[in-house]
This record gives structure tokens, sequence and C-alpha cells, in this order.
């Protein structure tokens, strides 16, 4: 008995569903040939179409990132340099003290040898 | 020798298309049209939302193409359904994760009970009954609707599949990813709760 009411409502439940699938809104059987048309047209070949612009701009942002990174950036005038300059500056002055101490050095000579001769 | 490899070539090309005729299609296509709408109310009765439904649907289609256009048509019912299961499943989760962290989104108006004004939109899709005979088809539609969102969840599954979408036990079982007896168990019981809440339902 309990079988057969089962069976009897299992029917009437399907054929309501069935009903209830013929009538499905008219919005909604535009949308779901929509949603089909999509899904046969883009599956086939969506990701691969995808997946070439993905990897493009991942590498291209690799390499701009090395770009940067690698690149020789122009140093800050740190204090280093400054001293550094200054070091050279004071060498190519002590540089032409010592040219002209060269310069004078026949007259320290000569200077040097009268000095000699008054005490000899 | 040839002959006889022809005419067996000839057998099986035959069998295949004699076991398309059973199934009513033999393009993914095809397979597709007839499976859509319903595949579309199942999702809007497990998600009370059309348009989560169709975004559900249309999901799956993309993903039964894409993945497993290369198997046999026979083996697409099955698959379609597991991946609109888990879709369907999938969608449960994320609103339970929205729900806790946007608890005020619990509140916003379902979009389907808004009715819409547009007359085409609300055509149905075959020209039918009287007015009255179509009240009461969607009053007992409506009864049915709550009574199959009331069973958990697998139950819902296993009666969708079985009794609406006529699916064999072992097919139900590979749609679902269970044994042959945890749907009928899950199917029987089903039937025991929707006969117990569809009481007064007119079934005769």
């Amino acid at each position: 008995m309990t079988n057969q009411i089962d069976h009897q409502l299992e029917n009437s439940l399907q054929q309501e569903l069935q009903c209830l699938e013929n009538e499905t809104e008219a919005r909604n059987v535009f949308r779901l040939a929509q949603a089909r048309n999509r899904a046969l047209s883009q599956a086939g070949s969506g990701r691969k179409k995808g997946f070439i612009p993905t990897l493009g701009a991942s590498m291209a942002s690799i390499l701009l990132v090395a770009f940067f990174f690698f690149q020789e950036a122009p140093t800050p005038l740190g204090n280093e340099t400054i001293s550094d300059i200054n070091s050279a500056d004071s060498a190519f002055e002590f540089d032409d003290e010592n040219v002209e101490l060269y310069e004078d050095l026949d007259f320290y000579y000569w200077l040097a040898d009268n000095e000699q001769g008054a005490t000899g | 020798m040839t002959l006889s490899v022809v005419e067996k070539t000839a057998t099986e090309e035959q069998s295949i298309e004699g076991a398309q005729k059973a199934l009513g299609y033999s393009s993914m296509e095809e397979f597709l049209k007839t499976i859509e709408r319903r595949a579309f109310h199942m999702a809007r009765m497990a998600t009370g939302n059309s348009d989560t439904a169709m975004d559900i649907v249309q999901d799956s289609m993309y993903k039964l193409v894409e993945k497993y256009g290369d198997k046999t048509p026979q083996e697409w019912k099955p698959l379609f359904y597991r991946i609109l299961n888990s879709k369907t499943i999938d969608y449960y989760r994320r609103k339970a994760v929205r729900d806790r962290v946007f608890p005020w989104s619990k509140y916003v108006p379902n979009s389907d009970n808004e009715q819409s004004t547009d007359i085409v939109d609300l055509a149905p899709g075959r020209i039918s009954d009287t007015p009255d005979e179509m009240i009461m088809r969607s009053q007992r539609i409506e009864k049915i609707t709550q009574s199959v969102n009331a069973l958990p969840r697998r139950q819902r599954e296993a009666f969708m599949l079985r009794c609406w979408e006529g699916m064999s036990t072992i097919e139900t079982a590979e749609a679902m990813k269970c044994s042959q007896g945890s749907v009928k168990t899950h199917y029987s019981r089903a039937m025991h709760t929707l006969r117990d809440l569809l009481e007064d339902y007119n079934y005769d």
C-alpha cells in the first residue's frame, strides 16, 4: 500500500516538475540559450587564449623589475663622494706646492752653500 | 576476413547510433539543450534565486564542455549533474562565509520575489491552460518547492536525479559519488519525508 502511494506521489511529482520545466519563462530560456552558446564557443579555446596574455604579462613584469633592479642608478652625493672629491683636490694642491718647491730648489741649494761658506 | 571486419564495424556503428537515439542526443549542444531547463530549475530550487541558478548552470556547462567534452555521450549526464551538485555546494559554502562576514547581506531581498513588469519576461514557454489552472499549478509547484527545499541536501539530490531526471540508481550513484545502497536510502528517506510534508497534496 505504501509502495503504491509512493509510486503515485512519484508520478505526480514528476508530472508537476516537468510542467514547471516546460513553463520556464521566456527570459530564462533565452538566458539559458546564451549560456549554452557561450559555453560551447568559449570552453574550447578560452583557457588557451587567456593563458598567453597572462604569461606575457607576467614575463613583462619580471623583465621590468629585473631591468630596474640591475640598472645603474645615479649614486647620491653622499659623504664618501665629497671626501673623495676633497682628497683629489688636496692632492692636486699638494702637487702644485711640490712643483714650486722643485722650481725653487736651486735657490735653496745656493742659499745653503752661501751659509756654509760664511760659516766655513 | 575483411568482410567480417567491415560487418563488425557496421554493427558497432549501428549500436552506437541506437544508443544515441535512445539517449535523445548525439552532440554536446543537443545534450545541453535537453538538460538546461531542468538543471536551471533544480539549481533555482536549491538556491532560491534565478540569477545564481543561471550562473551555476552556466559554470557547469562550461566545465562539462571544457573538461569532459571528449567523453562518450552516455557519460555526460552523470558528469553534468555531479558538476552541478559541486557548484551548488560551492555556492552554499560561499554564502555561509559571506553571511558570517557580512551578516546584513542575509536581509537583502530576493530578486525572485520582485515581479517583473515586462510582459515578455512573464510569458510562459508554451501557450497553455486557463488562468485558474495556472494558478492552481503554481501553488502546487510552490508547495512542492518548499517541501523539496526542506529535505537534507543528499536526499534532495537523490530525489531530483531519480524522480525528476529519471536516472537509474547506478547513474545517480555515479552523479552523487556514492554507493547504490546510499542512493536507495537517500531516495527512500526523501520520498518518506515528502509524503509527510505533502500530506494534503492531491496526487491522484
